[in-house]
């Protein structure tokens, strides 16, 4: 049951990547760029929680939290990158 | 019973994850696609970790996951909040739709009378 859940889900992450990925190449500015790179690491997120799921392993959600931390701090340099040009003044 | 459940928390969540990379392609605006991806994004995860949570049903194991979805409810906005404050004050590629702009204003009240030294050292 639960099986078949996680397979359907993971097509659905699969192709909302694929979209984001897209916006991340044709996006038409720097801050669409940043927006799609954002979601896509939630979507990478979810991913992850899907696999722990799918391969019994609970031990994966330990690495869901740092990719989040790491993922948080990397889009606020990017926000500070976008607002004055440099990261350390 | 609780299988059950947790496959269909986790549909909802995954839907709402799709839902916010199609509002990410389809909306005309760097501040609409924001809105779309980060509230549904959110929602999503909060779907999938509740599925986690329900499906392994073990202290330690829903003790990280409340604390992911804590965490993520926390950040997400905020990183939302950073980029569209970035993207405004290096220009602000507003959609033609777009009815009401009141960030604008203030922000000219705000750089005719403050100095550029303040304006700045003032946020961090």
């Amino acid at each position: 049951m639960i099986q078949i859940a996680v397979e359907i889900g993971m097509g659905m992450m699969g192709l909302s990547l694929l979209l984001c990925f897209l916006r991340l190449v044709v996006g038409p500015t720097t801050a669409d760029r940043v927006v799609a790179a954002d979601t896509l690491s939630i979507n990478i997120l979810g991913l992850i929680a899907l696999f722990a799921i799918r391969s019994e392993e609970p031990y994966f959600i330990l690495a869901l939290l740092a990719l989040a931390i790491l993922s948080f701090v990397g889009t606020v340099v990017y926000a500070k990158f976008l607002e004055r040009g440099a990261i350390i003044e | 019973m609780s299988d059950f459940l947790a496959a269909a928390v986790l549909l909802i969540g995954a839907f709402f994850m799709l839902v916010a990379s199609i509002g990410l392609i389809r909306l005309p605006d760097v501040y609409s696609r924001m809105h779309a991806a980060t509230k549904a994004a959110t929602f999503g995860m909060l779907g999938i970790l509740l599925a986690v949570i329900l499906y392994f049903q073990e202290a330690a194991v829903s003790t990280h996951a409340i604390l992911a979805i804590f965490f993520i409810f926390l950040t997400v906005p905020v990183a939302a909040h950073l980029i569209a404050r970035a993207a405004y004050r290096r220009g602000p590629a507003l959609a033609e739709v777009t009815r009401l702009d009141e960030y604008g204003p203030y922000l000219q009240r705000e750089r005719s009378t403050s100095q550029p030294k303040n304006d700045i050292s003032g946020h961090i």
